[in-house]
């Protein structure tokens, strides 16, 4: 997919949620789904800086290289 | 046992297609994602969430580009989140798996099969405990004061390599995260409150059971529902983050070696073998005025209670392992396969049991509460 076409998704947030993320996107004239999408990635940048979760995850991906390079890629 | 939440598996997915975090929840079909990992919740052992994991991302076609490399890595993480790993030599028996699982004729049972057969338990040994913690340099001044202020079966407890031998798996686990809780505040100590991190996310253990599960739940025996994230908040609150990475070796403070000797003391009180998880937190209860009581107290609990649940779990694990012991001494002709093959039935037996045993206590209550209001169960 290209990096600049979209999806629709389906988030379910819970009532006080979804108001102040139309409340953002109101007063940043944004779509919902726009703030939405970034706030998703917000958390996974925060994610991605836990120590441990990294550390483990990169354990794995060394550990592995080699076979899940020889995997065959998708259809 | 550890699930991934949504942001852990774009996580990964942003790592194996080495793109931005927003990059990666555009290329994600976020529902499907959700999707499985409810399914995945639902599950009730390693191997059968794994297997649902894999399916579910596979023929869900999660991840554009390259589903199925992001989804083993999806999987492989899991699955080292448990303190497990999975063979995946050879290759090409995973692609004609992952072909038949995108053209959806692969059966649940086979795809468990094939993990259970790759599937191997990531021990912690007391060997890689000790090059972890570099426990000889780290004590190595302190050994000759304790020797001369415990008792002569305490002194062992320090020297060194003595240090964690009776320690199970997983309370030496709770040792290493203790250590990286420690690090992560920037804290250049291990102190009690992260002994009790360390408890609350090794997750598997009788003392997170007791502490983490959830109150609400109509199993009996409850949890305290205390969570790492609540504890860890509190731990900043009381002691707050340090300035600056920590290097080098992470000392315990003296609570810290003082609850290592309470669990010792309580190993040989209750007449066990193997210094386990809820000795760990026996071992914290009994210094009252440790950061992890005060925090525990914090968050409502009544330490003379959280005893009280620990010792009632531990019942509850005692008549599980017996029943294991049972069953195994019956089967004693099997021959087990592999070291992972028996350790993950005997999970996955222990599960059952312990379902079996928590269904039995609701329906003793249900049976009572009848009772309660003058009706005969058995009429």
């Amino acid at each position: 997919m290209a990096k600049e076409s979209t999806k629709n998704i389906l988030l379910r947030l819970d009532p006080e949620l979804a108001e102040r993320l139309q409340t953002v996107a109101s007063v940043e004239g944004r779509s919902v789904s726009d703030v939405a999408r970034e706030a998703i990635a917000a958390l996974v940048d925060q994610r991605r800086q836990d120590r441990r979760f990294s550390r483990l995850l990169d354990e794995n991906l060394v550990r592995h290289e080699e076979s899940l390079r020889r995997l065959r890629g998708d259809d | 046992m550890q699930f991934l939440d949504q942001y852990d598996v774009l996580a990964v997915a942003a790592r194996v297609l080495r793109c931005s975090s927003e990059d990666a929840v555009r290329r994600t079909n976020l529902d499907a994602v959700d999707q499985v990992l409810a399914d995945v919740r639902r599950t009730s052992g390693l191997v059968e969430a794994a297997a649902v994991l894999l399916s579910g991302l596979i023929r869900a076609r999660a991840f554009e580009g390259a589903n199925r490399v992001v989804t083993v890595a999806v999987v492989l993480q899991f699955v080292a989140a448990n303190q497990a790993d999975l063979r995946l030599e050879p290759v090409e028996e995973w692609d004609d798996l992952l072909d038949r699982l995108a053209a959806d004729s692969a059966t649940p049972v086979e795809v468990a099969d094939f993990i259970r057969a790759r599937l191997s338990p990531d021990r912690v040994t007391a060997e890689d405990l000790q090059e972890h913690l570099r426990v000889e340099l780290l004590l190595e001044d302190e050994v000759a004061n304790l020797r001369a202020s415990h008792a002569p079966g305490g002194e062992e407890l320090w020297r060194g390599e003595g240090m964690f031998e009776k320690f199970s798996d997983r309370a030496r686990r709770v040792v290493v995260l203790a250590q990286v809780e420690a690090r992560q505040l920037q804290h250049n100590f291990i102190g009690t409150e992260h002994l009790l991190l360390g408890l609350i996310e090794e997750g598997q253990g009788l003392a997170a059971k007791a502490l983490s599960g959830d109150p609400a739940t109509g199993w009996r025996p409850a949890g305290l529902g205390i969570t790492a994230p609540a504890v860890r908040d509190l731990v900043v609150e009381i002691i707050g983050r340090g300035a600056h990475p920590t290097s080098g070796t992470v000392p315990f403070t003296p609570r810290a070696k003082s609850t290592l000797e309470h669990a010792y003391q309580e190993v040989r009180d209750l007449g066990d073998d193997v210094l386990d998880t809820e000795h760990l937190l026996l071992g914290l209860l009994s210094d009252g005025e440790g950061v992890a009581a005060q925090i525990l107290m914090k968050l409502g609990a009544d330490l003379d209670e959280v005893r009280r649940k620990v010792i009632e779990w531990r019942g509850h694990k005692q008549r599980v392992e017996s029943a294991v012991t049972g069953f195994l001494a019956d089967d004693a002709g099997t021959a087990w396969t592999t070291f992972g093959r028996r350790h993950h039935l005997l999970t996955e037996l222990s599960a059952v049991l312990e379902e079996n045993e928590r269904l039995h206590e609701q329906v003793a209550e249900l049976r009572a509460l009848l009772r309660r209001h003058n009706i005969e169960p058995d009429a």
